[in-house]
């Protein structure tokens, strides 16, 4: 697999010149890989969202450089407004972005940007609209009018209308009741596998990172504090404290189990892979487990 | 970020000018007005200017940050100078005629003094108020000075009071606005090509998102205002009770001295005919 995007020793400033001047980032080097799901994770101010901002050149980089493909985003800066077409990027609460008077209007918003004939806009909003889950008869409400987990994944369409190679969202499910988080990470999923997209998510909940993406990236500081998959990260306790983050809950089970002396093989961080390891520690200690509805045995 | 608003130049500091109570440097705001009004010697215009600078100086303000948030009334200087400069006539013989165009050496002077006025003027009020006090601070002063005003059936507390919401929103809205800007701009949003119909077209897409938040926020206020039972100013005490000290004293004793200071070099220069 080769890279799509990549961040060689990035810094950007906030706030320059004024009294409040701080680092949000601190020579950054990342890459992503084509069709990689990777989630960006770490406290309120480690600087996730700079770092989202740079990757489709709304803010340029105080030092270090910015490769799409192969090639330094900021060489043509008068062209920077191309590359947003190619990295779609889903803002935090995308849902108070949202102006027209029909659904359908406002996903085409974007296409409608990229200057794409009539019948390919119309093309892009329903293809959207369904990878999102939302039916066509939605499409002619007005977006106003619709719940809050409606209104987001309307918003999530009206990026993903672009078709961008590359899909970075901004806590996406933030704020919503837990079936509205499945169906906006379900809509992610599907766009993923149907377009082979390559996806970043930035989120502070660590089961849905866990669940969803290949590979974790802890930012700490404005610095990367780690990286690796779920079961990496999440199985060095020390890195995960000092980076001021939590365990997915399965995690935390894990450690209670453990504080009462059941002692779980490996890291888990999903349910399912808790599901087989504490199935395995029951066979382990001659006791098998019956499935739903029965005793411990 | 936001760095189109000018309103939030409050530079965090403990100097006397920063400690000065809020309702004297409105005080003294006009004290400063009236010295700038008064000048017409030229040695008044130097003792104002000195003091102007001492007050950057005292102030800790850098000098470089002042200077910026004075570019947007350079135009209005030049206007005033160059107005002043071609329509002052004097009794003497032009220094240069060209047409109707006569440029005395009176007219030098004023357009000169006038220019220095307008400096001084709009650096000092920056120094008092927009950098040394939060609005926060500004607006309970306000309150505090046109209290008297409540007795004669003013409103004086509402009236602070939407003050205070609209400048403690400003900021907000502003990040608001920055976000949808932002948002929109991901998606393709380009306010810097195509002919003027479509920028405006532009301009919508980032209005009615903020409109609809700022009534979302409104009602979100109105509605955190009521659950702490807010009834209007009747009885409401504040947090910050507002005490003059002796630095403000030593304040209204300076800027006073400025102000007869600036009287009597006018007297010492053009003798007694005000």
């Amino acid at each position: 697999m080769s890279e799509i995007i990549r961040l060689e020793s990035v810094s950007y400033i906030y706030g320059k010149g004024t009294p409040y001047e701080k680092l949000a980032l601190d020579a950054v080097d990342l890459s992503f890989e084509k069709g990689s799901v990777t989630g960006i994770i770490g406290r309120t101010g480690s600087g996730k969202s700079t770092l989202v901002k740079l990757l489709n050149g709304l803010e340029r980089p105080a030092f270090g450089t910015v490769f799409f493909e192969g090639e330094n985003i900021w060489k043509r800066p008068r062209e920077i407004g191309k590359l947003r077409f190619k990295v779609g990027l889903v803002m935090q609460y995308p849902e108070y972005q949202l102006f027209e008077e029909t659904v359908r209007k406002d996903i085409a918003f974007g296409p409608k940007n990229m200057k794409l004939p009539e019948d390919e806009i119309e093309r892009r909003v329903l293809e959207a609209a369904k990878t999102v889950g939302l039916s066509e008869d939605t499409l002619d409400k007005a977006p106003f009018d619709l719940s809050g987990g409606r209104k987001r994944r309307v918003a999530i369409a009206g990026v993903m209308a672009m078709q961008p190679d590359l899909l970075v969202l901004d806590e996406p499910a933030a704020g919503l009741d837990p079936e509205g988080r499945k169906k906006v990470f379900d809509a992610i999923d599907r766009y993923r596998t149907e377009r082979g997209a390559t996806v970043i998510i930035v989120s502070h909940s660590m089961d849905d990172m866990a669940v969803w993406c290949d590979r974790l990236v802890i930012l700490s500081e404005g610095r990367v504090a780690g990286t690796g998959t779920a079961r990496e990260i999440f199985g060095d306790p020390g890195l995960i404290r000092s980076s001021g983050l939590d365990l997915p809950q399965v995690g935390v089970l894990a450690d209670l189990l453990e504080d009462r002396g059941l002692k779980l093989s490996g890291t888990v961080t999903t349910v399912p892979e808790a599901v087989s390891a504490i199935s395995e520690l029951f066979l382990s200690r001659g006791v098998t487990p019956t499935p739903k509805g029965g005793g411990a045995g | 970020m936001n760095r189109s608003i000018t309103l939030g130049q409050y530079y965090p500091g403990d100097t006397p000018v920063h400690r000065t109570d809020g309702r004297m440097k409105i005080i003294l705001l006009i004290l400063f007005m009236v010295a700038c009004f008064c000048a017409r010697s030229f040695s008044s215009f130097l003792l104002l200017t000195a003091f102007t600078l001492a007050l950057v100086f005292v102030s800790s303000v850098p000098l470089g940050l002042l200077l910026r948030s004075l570019r947007m009334i350079i135009y209005i200087l030049a206007i005033t100078f160059i107005l002043n400069l071609f329509f002052t006539s004097s009794d003497e013989a032009p220094l240069v005629s060209w047409g109707f165009l006569k440029i005395y050496a009176e007219g030098i002077w004023k357009a000169a003094f006038m220019a220095v006025r307008v400096l001084d003027l709009v650096a000092g009020s920056c120094i008092l108020i927009s950098f040394t006090s939060s609005p926060v601070e500004v607006t309970h002063s306000l309150e505090a000075l046109l209290k008297p005003l409540s007795k004669i059936g003013i409103p004086v507390h509402v009236f602070t009071m939407m003050m205070f919401i609209a400048l403690r929103f400003i900021p907000t809205l502003a990040e608001d606005a920055d976000r949808i800007i932002t948002a929109q701009k991901s998606r393709g949003l380009d306010f810097s090509s195509g002919s003027v119909i479509k920028r405006l077209r532009s301009l919508v897409s980032v209005l009615i998102p903020l409109f609809v938040s700022s009534f979302r926020r409104a009602d979100e206020l109105a509605v955190a205002m009521e659950c702490r039972c807010y009834h209007g100013g009747e009885g409401r005490t504040s947090l910050r009770v507002m005490k003059y000290r002796a630095l403000d004293f030593v304040m209204l004793a300076v800027f006073a001295a400025l102000v007869a200071g600036t009287i009597l070099l006018n007297l010492i220069e053009f003798g007694y005919k005000l």
